[in-house]
């Protein structure tokens, strides 16, 4: 309960919230207070000495960014004496940085050039000789150059809190303090995050993509959605001269809040690869060569006509990427379904979620569900710092702001999460048996044989339950089948009155939810089905090589005809007869539906080069060619609205409601009546065929499992390849 | 005058448990184990007027009275050994001669606090005290005055030396438990303050090594008895670490309020070579320097010495003669500031850095006017600015010496200020 006090500042009476920082209260109420070191949710630091004010009856300055507020506090936060103080601190700041704005990489973004703005003096008073310090490379990453360094610790402070990585630190002392990274030559061995990079007020820690590369006047700036994994962060594309220079998340406005990982910050430069197709593709005495538009979508249409025709609708197969938009998803699936007439039309993905949706009693739980309020959260597998950082940054966060509580259930103990967690070491593979211990009380024996926790253990595992008010769980890819849809019902299980529960699958893609609500749900053909009953696959950004290993090399091979939508020419378009050459998420406009149901929009950020066009478009010109006229409109925005109609849960979302809202949730169904014998069984089932002699894990998966992953798009990021070692042709040495 | 807290610095083997017994040794912690509440060990603390001897100079019991009693965590005792403060060497005089003096005051804070486990944090360059007060520990348990059931009371308290590692800014007490948990040390934020999240974030009471040597002697003979050695607000005796020009510098046991003069003339025998006095710095180098004049009426005391515009910090004077060139010691000073500052916050780590360059260019020659004027600006815009008191002592290292001794300062200033800016 937030109790009001009576604050005066400069003279004029406030209510604020007793407790709070002095600096926020200011903040909100418009009063400006000069501030380096602050930064928002973390912890104080009082270094940068800015936000001096003075405070009735008390001797001394006062910092603002520690002091609380209390009822009848009085508070100057502009005098004289105060315009000295910060005068006298820029002062100190500027005595030895290098006065070259001109060279810096942040100027025109630099907190310290706006601020010497207001209190610099007109003339330098320091007289003496600036010691210069090289700058150099941290990481492949991110560069310091530690003279432009104010030690104001934003950067430690956010590895420590919001990436949990505690990479950074201090060498020396006094003026030769240096920040430095956590490997014996003070280099960094991180996530490489470069949120450090975002939140550092000036130009000591550069990205290597961006430095250099621009100024923030001559770059324009579109917020889209991360096109990674399934958490849905939201990001600024910022363009210049029709490339993608950098992406970053300064102005908050996303669910994630200013938090972004690798492949969110670093991984968006594939847009702008020279290797990317840029124009259609036919294969001709077994190579592919350049060919016109109308040739290629003639050639696709006939060769779908003559296979319908000889060998059924059935016979095509149509695949889809969890990485495509909702809009495109959507007519991908009005083409499989309604212009071919096949039912083999699903999506790639690394984990079956069907069961869980086909299962769902509670609502999704959102990043902003795990961040607000006291909670009990309940990760049942899966790695969120290497496979979903903002649910991971989001875990941390619930638990230093609020105090949560995290249980961790896993078969590998896992790094970067807090240490106040409860770590549950369950054996591989037993997660079903730890489900089947969270529905029916009366299997903990056999349940603690199988995962190896005592019974006692799961007991307490089961209290914590009971205690929390507030529960989310959370749960990785290790849960499938009958335990996922366990794991759906836990809602109807544990939720009460006086409990919530939530549910959040840690889906691996941006837009793997989408994909199933779009209707890409048929089975996946297997490979043997190829060449067989499957004559021909029509492929739009897939690469089941890549995704499902070299069994597809020879499926592909047996198609009679095998069309694919790409940016690049994958292992899998080397087998095709048709590429024709797609856009990517940053030259299209749409929405993404992440993890949580959100729907959220895709921005156009540039221009697309060459005569790529957007997919949708593509499988209109191909409906076209085979003589069907779809009924999908012209515009993504359209494309929506038709969606809206359609798709259950998606009702009444459009464009502007995105645009205000930011993330505007779906409404999904849940089960009302679930059949809890019929589950038990199935789940005893599962349970009963687990190997109960697997040894346990005790290390932990290695930095990078997840997140320095080589991937279909991001090994075509310079950086990303540089830093990795990925050889720009390993797919074709592979072969 | 009778010598209390080093009556046993005369005294052969002292150190040892055998003859520490016989002068009287323990007697305190049986009183305290067998006949007083922790409360009342407390109340006899505060009656005493104690204050703390480690440069703040905060009242002892109160301190002790500020640990919650209520909290469910456990409690600690830390002792400030890191004696770093130039001037300062009186605390090593405890441990190298009365050291069993000083475990028995830890052995009572602890036991006034509820706390059973209690550190020395020694600096890293008295490594040889650390072996030596690890084997009086043993032989104190040994004996059964420390460890597990002490005296056969039930009392439980272990005592740990932990070494320094270099760092002046580690005798600052937050600081300390930084690096005492194996961190760097930085000072914390305050609040909350120790006494209530200390180390490890439990309760605990940080006390100079001097402050808890002067316990047992409060309890045996008294908090009033104590109090009315010394003046109306600070009780009892001080040791003062008396250096510089002086025939006999050392370290002097006397009260508080004893007139500075006494102390250079009587006890130190006067200026070396019958040189005139020129300065003082009368509490360590924290402490703003004194003219000769202002010396001759100062007396060693809390209040008279603010007024004065300087402080009692540590008890450390030093005695500087007419030849003396003020310049070059406040360089000196500055310097172990600017070397010693932690870096944390910005006026001190750039300030002295800032200072420290000034006066390497005055020292070369290539000073004018205009940079005395800085020396005092920078002085004023880090003094009460900073994050720890650090700070304030290199401002307050700096501005009073450029005003009270200008004429030395002037020396070095180039005719027609041609700035030697490189
Ligand atoms: C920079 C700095 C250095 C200090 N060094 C010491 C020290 O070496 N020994 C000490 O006892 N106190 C030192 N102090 C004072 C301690 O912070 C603290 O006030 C003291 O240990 C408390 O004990 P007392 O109350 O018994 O004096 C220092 C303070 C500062 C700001
Ligand atoms: S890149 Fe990320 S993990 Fe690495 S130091 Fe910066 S914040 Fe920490
Ligand atoms: S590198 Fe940047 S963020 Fe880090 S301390 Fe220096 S100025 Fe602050
Ligand atoms: S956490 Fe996920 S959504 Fe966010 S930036 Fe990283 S990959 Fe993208
Ligand atoms: S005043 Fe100096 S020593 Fe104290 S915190 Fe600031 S930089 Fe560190
Ligand atoms: S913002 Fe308060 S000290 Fe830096």
């Amino acid at each position: 309960m937030t109790e009001w006090v009576k604050i005066t500042i400069d003279g004029k009476s406030y209510s604020a919230p007793r407790g709070r920082y002095l600096l926020e209260v200011c903040e909100e109420l418009g009063i400006y207070v000069p501030n380096f070191c602050y930064y928002y949710k973390l912890p104080p630091q009082a270094a940068c000495r800015m936000c001096l004010v003075r405070i009735e009856n008390i001797r001394k300055l006062q910092t603002a960014c520690t002091v609380r507020v209390q009822d009848g506090m009085v508070v100057t936060t502009n005098s004289d004496e105060i315009i000295g103080a910060r005068q006298g601190m820029v002062d100190f700041i500027l005595a030895n940085h290098p006065l070259d704005c001109p060279m810096c990489d942040k100027g025109g973004e630099c907190e310290l050039q706006y601020m010497s703005l207001t209190y610099g003096n007109l003339f330098g008073r320091y007289m003496e000789t600036k010691e210069h310090r090289d700058e150099y490379q941290l990481s492949p990453f991110i560069w310091l150059d530690p003279q432009r360094c104010i030690l104001c610790y934003r950067c430690i402070r956010v590895c420590d809190e919001w990436v949990g990585d505690h990479a950074l630190g201090v060498l020396g002392r006094g003026a030769h303090s240096e920040i430095i990274g956590n490997k014996r030559d003070g280099t960094l061995e991180c996530e490489n995050c470069g949120n450090c990079v975002e939140v550092c007020p000036v130009g000591a820690l550069t990205s290597a993509n961006f430095r250099f590369r621009a100024r923030p006047w001559d770059i324009e700036d579109t917020i889209t959605t991360c096109t990674y994994c399934a958490d849905g962060c939201q990001l600024k594309l910022s363009v210049r001269d029709g490339k993608v220079v950098r992406a970053w998340a300064k102005d908050m406005t996303g669910i994630n809040m200013e938090f972004l990982c690798l492949k969110g910050r670093y991984g968006n430069e594939f847009v702008n690869s020279p290797d990317r197709v840029h124009a259609p593709l036919i294969r001709r005495q077994g190579r592919l060569e350049q060919a016109s538009w109308d040739e290629a979508i003639g050639l696709v249409a006939s060769r779908l006509k003559e296979i319908t025709a000889t060998h059924g609708a059935e016979s095509i197969a149509c695949l889809g990427s969890p990485r495509l938009t909702n809009e495109v998803l959507y007519v991908l699936n009005k083409f499989a379904r309604d212009v071919i007439g096949t039912p083999w039309i699903s999506h790639i993905a690394e984990h079956d979620w069907r069961p869980l949706f086909n299962m769902l009693t509670a609502p999704l739980a959102t990043q902003n569900d795990i961040r607000s309020g006291k909670k009990t959260l309940l990760l049942i597998g899966g790695n969120p710092p290497e496979y979903n950082p903002l649910t991971a940054y989001s875990l941390r966060y619930a638990v230093r702001e609020n105090g949560s509580r995290l249980i961790i259930v896993n078969a590998r103990p896992l790094l970067r999460l807090p240490e106040e967690s409860e770590f549950f070491h369950i054996r591989p593979g037993s997660e079903p048996a730890l489900l089947l211990a969270l529905l029916d009380e009366s299997q903990l024996n056999l349940v603690a044989e199988i995962t190896n926790l005592s019974v006692e253990r799961l007991g307490a595992l089961r209290r914590a339950l009971e205690e929390s008010e507030d529960l989310v769980v959370l749960i990785g890819p290790e849960v499938s089948g009958a335990a996922l849809e366990a794991a759906g019902a836990l809602g109807a299980r544990w939720a009460t009155e006086r409990r919530r529960v939530r549910l959040l699958p840690l889906m691996r893609f941006n837009n793997s939810l989408g994909a199933l609500d779009m209707g890409l749900t048929g089975d996946l053909p297997a490979p043997e089905d190829i060449g067989a009953h499957i004559k021909a696959l029509y492929l739009v950004g897939v690469d089941p090589i890549r995704t499902y290993g070299d069994r597809w090399r020879e499926a592909l091979a047996r198609a009679e005809f095998v069309v694919v939508h790409e940016l690049f020419t994958t292992e899998t378009a080397e087998y095709a007869h048709v590429v024709l050459p797609a856009m990517s998420f940053a030259e299209i406009d749409g929405t993404f539906t992440n993890n949580a149901g959100q729907v959220q929009r895709v921005r156009r950020a540039l221009e697309s080069g060459g005569e790529r066009r957007p997919d949708w478009v593509i499988l209109r010109l191909v409906a076209k060619g085979m003589g069907v006229e779809m009924d999908v409109r012209g515009s993504a925005m359209a494309m929506l609205k038709d969606l809206a109609e359609r798709v259950p849960g998606y009702e009444g979302i459009t464009y502007e409601q995105i645009d205000a809202e930011g993330a505007v949730q779906t409404h999904r169904a849940l089960v009302k009546e679930v059949s809890w014998n019929d589950l038990l069984d199935r789940l005893n089932a599962q349970v009963a065929a687990l190997d109960r002699n697997r040894d346990m894990l005790t290390e932990p998966p290695a930095l990078g499992t997840g997140l320095f992953e080589r991937g279909t798009l991001i090994e075509h990021v310079p950086l990303m390849a540089q830093a990795f070692g990925w050889d720009g042709s390993r797919s074709r040495d592979d072969r | 005058m009778e010598r209390i807290i080093s009556a046993r610095f005369d005294i052969p083997n002292a150190d040892q448990l055998d003859v520490y017994l016989e002068h009287g040794g323990y007697r305190a912690l049986k009183k305290v184990l067998t006949e007083m509440t922790p409360e009342q060990v407390i109340e006899e603390v505060k009656k005493s007027a104690l204050r703390g001897c480690g440069g703040a100079g905060f009242p002892t019991g109160m301190k002790w009275g500020f640990v919650p009693k209520d909290s469910p965590k456990p409690k600690y005792l830390v002792c400030n050994a890191d004696e770093s403060e130039p001037g300062t060497f009186k605390d090593r005089q405890i441990m190298e001669k009365d050291p069993h003096g000083l475990i028995e005051g830890i052995l009572i804070g602890a036991y006034a606090i509820g706390a059973h486990l209690a550190f020395i944090y020694i600096r890293g360059e008295y490594w040889y005290l650390k072996e030596k007060l690890e084997r009086v520990i043993d032989e104190a348990r040994q004996g059964g005055y420390v460890g597990r059931n002490i005296l056969g009371t039930g009392f439980d308290c272990d005592i740990i030396v932990h070494p320094g590692a270099g760092a002046y800014i580690c005798g600052e007490e937050t600081a300390l438990l930084e690096s005492l948990e194996g961190k760097r040390g930085y000072p914390r934020l305050k609040p909350p303050f120790p006494a209530s999240v200390g180390l490890y974030g439990c309760p605990t009471v940080i006390n100079n090594v001097e402050t808890l040597a002067w316990v047992p002697h409060i309890i045996l003979r008294g908090g009033e008895w104590f109090h009315r050695l010394g003046t109306e607000k600070s009780g009892g005796h001080r040791l003062y670490s008396l250096s510089g020009h002086v025939v006999r510098p050392g370290v002097y046991e006397r009260p508080l309020g004893y007139p500075l003069k006494r102390l250079i003339y009587e006890d130190g025998g006067g200026i070396r070579d019958g040189k005139r006095l020129k300065a003082v710095v009368p509490g360590g180098a924290s402490s703003p320097i004194l003219t000769a004049e202002e010396a001759e009426s100062a007396t060693l005391d809390y209040e008279p010495l603010a007024a004065l515009g300087t402080m009692m910090g540590s008890g450390a004077v030093i005695v500087m003669d007419e030849d003396t060139d003020i310049v070059r010691t406040t360089y000196s000073f500055i310097k172990f500031f600017a070397h010693e500052s932690c870096g944390w916050c910005v006026p001190c780590r750039e300030g002295t850095r800032w200072m420290v360059k000034i006066f390497e260019r005055l020292l070369r020659g290539g000073g004018t006017e205009r940079d005395l004027e800085m020396l005092v600006t920078l002085s004023d815009n880090m003094f009460g600015r900073t994050h720890c008191p650090l700070g304030d002592a290199a401002a307050w290292a700096v501005g009073p010496a450029v005003k009270k001794f200008r004429a030395d300062f002037e020396r070095y200033l180039t005719r027609r200020g041609a700035v030697a800016a490189d």
